[in-house]
């Protein structure tokens, strides 16, 4: 953690609002890519990120530097994301036909990579549907943000053996759904 | 059996950088000899990263952070609101009004006349009566009662009739 992190955490903490703006501008990107992937929702996601910043604003003052803040707020994130999901996992799949969202509407930003990264986007978004919003958790905290198995288990509060069945279960999803495609465009 | 647990460490420990060198060596011997789990070993590599490859971080409406802004001021203000209900209730224990803080004040001030009077109203006959007292003592000490102009004529001693 770089001095003017630490800097702007203490103001923060300190109830400076123009230091939580900072790092909120800092870090809203990934806690909402997280977010967004994990939940699947455009809406559940901007809610998670108010939750979540609404949390780190109430608690930045007891923050004890003993982790990063980017490990703190993957924990707070991912666990916020998966009640969120898992609440919503228990609507019907009507109403669940009705909040669907097409992925390019859930923002503009795609940066730099445009078209390109809208289509990894949707891929991702179509193969996140086929998982249950755990193993969505496990999966996007090793690809995307390269975390350990250690790193992971610790973030969800789960064994190292659950991360890995967890893991397995998504790539064999993964795997069924490119021989799917592969059929179908065969055919 | 063998296969089984090389392909699932394939699609797990091995892809993730979490095989002991034991392992790993274990897995590469076996690759070598092994035509279904080479073949299970490319499948792994070109299905299982795919979705991830070519991502962007996505970037949040910024109407999120006005709602976030606002939320915080709101809880700020409820706050707020709450600790002037207490300062309210105790203001009159914490910061008496004006009034009575001069009442107060002069209230102390006369407690302090009246006590700083009240002793010496009475001390002064008492130091009246010691001088008279010790001008006595010292005419009955040398035995003139010319000196002190005197009412010593005037006690009279008991007759030794009355004595006895």
């Amino acid at each position: 953690m770089d001095t003017s992190e630490r800097e702007l955490i203490i103001r923060a903490g300190a109830g400076d609002l123009r230091a939580f703006e900072s790092i909120y501008q800092r870090t809203a990107g990934f806690v909402y890519s997280l977010a967004f992937r994990v939940t699947n929702r455009k809406h559940d996601a901007e809610e998670v990120v108010q939750d979540v910043f609404l949390k780190v604003h109430k608690h930045l003052r007891n923050f004890k530097f003993e982790s990063s803040l980017k490990t703190w707020l993957y924990r707070i994130t991912v666990n916020t994301a998966l009640n969120t999901a898992k609440k919503r996992s228990r609507v019907t799949s009507r109403e669940v036909e009705e909040i669907f969202e097409d992925p390019a509407t859930v923002t503009q930003a795609y940066g730099a990579k445009g078209l390109e990264a809208e289509e990894a986007e949707k891929k991702l978004h179509g193969f996140l549907e086929q998982l249950n919003p755990d193993q969505r958790a496990c999966i996007l905290l090793r690809e995307i943000e390269a975390m350990n198995y250690q790193e992971i288990a610790e973030s969800l509060g789960i064994n190292i053996n659950t991360v890995r069945s967890r893991l397995k279960r998504a790539r064999e999803a993964l795997m069924a759904l490119g021989k799917k495609e592969v059929e179908s465009h065969g055919m | 059996m063998e296969c089984k647990k090389i392909q699932e460490w394939l699609m797990t420990d091995h892809r993730d950088g979490e095989l002991n060198p034991a392992e790993g060596s274990e897995l590469r011997q076996h690759i070598e000899g092994c035509a279904v789990c080479r073949e299970f070993e490319e499948s792994v590599r070109m299905t299982v990263a795919a979705p991830f490859r070519g991502l962007a971080e996505l970037q949040p409406d910024p109407v999120v952070w006005q709602k976030i802004r606002g939320m915080i001021a709101a809880e700020e203000d409820r706050s707020q609101g709450w600790l002037r209900k207490v300062e309210r209730f105790l203001q009159p224990v914490l910061r008496p009004l004006p009034v009575f803080r001069l009442a107060f004040v002069v209230a102390m001030v006369l407690m302090v006349v009246v006590l700083a009077r009240w002793p010496f109203g009475r001390v002064e006959p008492v130091y009246a009566y010691m001088e008279e007292q010790a001008v006595f003592l010292g005419e009955l000490q040398t035995g003139n009662p010319e000196s002190s102009g005197s009412d010593a004529t005037e006690y009279e001693l008991p007759s030794a009739e009355m004595m006895s």
